[in-house]
């Protein structure tokens, strides 16, 4: 069988050709103890985890940048 | 440029890097992935009644990587390995079935061919020649062994399902710690699995690397 963090490293390879970043940079976690040495997968790792975070501030950006429209009735 | 256009930018690079970095990797993807799915077989339930259609898909998806024979060999007994694994799973309590042969039969292919007609020849030297022995008690040394080697069993059992697990073990122990004790639980384990119908001719390789390191080493470390 194959060890957890070997099968870890190629779910993660494989959640990165899906573009399943999040999910990639769980499995590359997981994988981090035995490849930490290993300076492809250190690239891979670091790339992802960097692209992730790229994105969830893209997705912050554009929450604050939509206006809330609120149309207020007053009296009379 | 506002800070969104540059993280774009950015977002765009890095996905466009990843890209270009997994297609330079296209071919050892697809290996991953048919050793990543043959993992996941065998780590199915022994009750699992899906283990027959899920190994006899892989088989047929995967036939033509022997016959390209493009495969790393490290790779080839990496699933030569599993294979066996997940085989001796079958034969335990399972009825004979057309699928089931040809199941096996298909895992067969993968094994390494068996050397027809070998002999095996035990030589020692001859009774003129001094045996160097440290202990003249063969039966008392022969004895203190046989106990260490039940400790350690008892040790490796623990927390194990099944006696292949046990034997896996065993043969790291002996190639990482290059003791002799786990190396000749292994080969009794391996013997005792050979009586029982088991398929054990990639543990045997796994035996024979293990002993070849252990001989290597000084008889005085």
């Amino acid at each position: 069988m194959l060890r957890v963090a070997e099968k870890a490293y190629s779910q993660a390879l494989l959640a990165l050709k899906r573009k399943d970043y999040a999910e990639a940079v769980r499995k590359f976690e997981l994988a981090a103890l035995e490849f930490t040495d290993n300076q492809e997968f250190e690239l891979l790792h670091e790339t992802t985890r960097l692209l992730v975070a790229v994105k969830d501030e893209l997705t912050d950006i554009g929450n604050e940048d939509r206006l809330e429209i609120e149309e207020v009735f007053s009296n009379g | 440029m506002s800070s969104q256009n540059t993280l774009k930018n950015l977002e765009g690079l890095l996905e466009s890097f990843l890209e270009r970095a997994l297609a330079a990797k296209e071919d050892r993807l697809t290996v991953l992935s048919g050793m990543n799915s043959l993992d996941d077989i065998s780590r199915l339930g022994p009750d699992d009644s899906s283990v027959h259609n899920r190994l006899g898909d892989w088989l047929s998806e995967h036939s033509q990587w022997l016959e390209e024979g493009s495969l790393r060999p490290s790779d080839v007994n990496r699933i030569q390995n599993v294979l066996g694994e997940i085989s001796n799973r079958l034969d335990l309590g399972s009825t004979d079935t057309p699928e089931l042969t040809k199941i096996r039969g298909e895992v067969d292919n993968w094994q390494p061919p068996q050397k027809k007609g070998r002999r095996v020849i035990f030589k020692r030297p001859g009774e003129s020649k001094p045996v160097i022995d440290q202990n003249p008690d063969s039966i008392a040394r022969f004895q203190a062994e046989l106990s260490r080697i039940s400790e350690l069993y008892q040790k490796k059992a623990v927390g194990c399902k099944h006696l292949l697990s046990v034997l896996d073990d065993c043969l790291k122990s002996a190639k990482i710690q290059l003791r002799k004790e786990p190396l000749l639980l292994a080969a009794f384990i391996i013997y005792s699995l050979k009586q029982d119908g088991y398929k054990v001719a990639p543990y045997v390789k796994k035996l024979k690397e293990a002993e070849r390191l252990i001989e290597k080493v000084p008889s005085d470390a």
